[in-house]
């Protein structure tokens, strides 16, 4: 089964670097679709990152603090056996 | 849009009314937005901007002054609260008004800009950092969360408080300059450069060199955020329902102001 991939996704914000600021869930939990998975912060804002699926956070893609990109792989989450 | 004046309000307790709101504001399908308005007893929060070497004074000193810090998930750096300050928070679900988080912000900081000039205080953003400035010096710092796509924490506008209190803390160790207009969203004559900025807290009190009202100040504030985030239409209460026992007077739902009707 292809995992299901968390993206970062264009927050809008264009002269602030956004920084991977905390994991909200640990590798291998039991995630629900639109449960907050990652929270990245850019200047004045954080944002909750939603799971993009039920299933398992197989991996973690980013380190807390690592400056990210828009588009960039952040999550895999694996369907549940 | 719906708008709640709460007077003064434990940041705790206006937290949790926050997050219970997110579900609410998440779960309808209206687009509703709610706005709260308030000031907090002093306290020090931390942001993810900011970090404990922000704080200018041990935790001693804090103590003496009867003065908490405290962590908190909302973007922006350390920022002091205390009376005189209001605190600004619009509970806004960004996916069904089609706005990223950037626009949200720049509609935010454009409405409070607007309201402050309707005040005669000329405001303006700088680049590469949020928050509000004046002639002489920082009037509103920003910083929000969002959860589920929907806004909350905010902004916080010193209308009079005691300035003396802001040197407790640094509120923008990594400020850029040189300072410049950027808020395109606002009228041109709205933006004219103004003269000052830099680090150190401001209030409109300041601006104005005279007293200021902030029932004026809330009033104008919620016309304008209601105009910022496309809302025909406003209700005005005084208190919450889920704050009952909390307020100083009362904490009924007490529509004032009705404007044009098929808003959300």
């Amino acid at each position: 089964m292809v995992p299901k991939i968390l993206i970062l996704p264009d927050l809008g914000i264009d002269d602030q670097p956004v920084t991977l600021s905390v994991w909200l869930a640990r590798r291998g939990a039991r995630v629900k679709e639109g449960e907050p998975l990652v929270e990245v912060h850019c200047g004045g804002a954080t944002v909750d990152l939603p799971s993009p699926a039920d299933g398992l956070l197989a991996e973690k893609l980013a380190r807390e603090d690592e400056t990210l990109t828009v588009g960039q792989r952040l999550a895999a989450i694996e369907e549940a056996v | 849009m719906l708008a709640y004046f709460l007077d003064r309000l434990p940041f705790a307790r206006c937290l949790e009314l926050m997050r219970r709101l997110l579900v609410e504001v998440g779960d309808r399908d209206d687009g509703q937005i709610v706005l709260l308005l308030g000031e907090h007893p002093n306290l020090i929060t931390i942001g993810r901007g900011g970090s404990p070497g922000n704080v200018r004074q041990d935790n001693s000193a804090l103590k003496s002054r009867e003065i908490e810090a405290i962590y908190v998930n909302r973007g922006g750096g350390c920022l002091l609260h205390c009376p005189g300050q209001l605190a600004i928070y619009p509970l806004v679900p960004l996916a069904w008004h089609g706005f990223t988080v950037g626009e949200f912000l720049d509609r935010f900081q454009a409405g409070i800009i607007e309201a402050l000039a309707d005040l005669n205080v000329p405001a303006r953003t700088l680049p590469g950092i949020h928050g509000i400035w004046g002639r002489t010096g920082q009037l509103a710092a920003v910083g929000v969360a969002v959860r589920s796509w929907v806004t909350y924490y905010g902004a916080y506008l010193n209308v009079d408080p005691p300035l003396g209190l802001f040197r407790l803390v640094d509120s923008n160790p990594h400020q850029p300059s040189p300072p410049a207009p950027t808020t395109p969203w606002c009228p041109p004559t709205k933006l004219r450069s103004v003269p000052g900025e830099g680090g150190s807290m401001s209030s409109l009190m300041a601006e104005r060199r005279g007293s200021i009202k902030m029932t004026m100040v809330r009033a104008a504030l919620v016309g304008r955020l209601a105009e910022a985030f496309g809302c025909d239409r406003y209700h005005l209460f005084t208190g919450h329902p889920l704050l009952r026992g909390e307020g100083k007077k009362d904490e009924g739902r007490m529509p004032k102001v009705e404007r044009k009707p098929n808003d959300e």
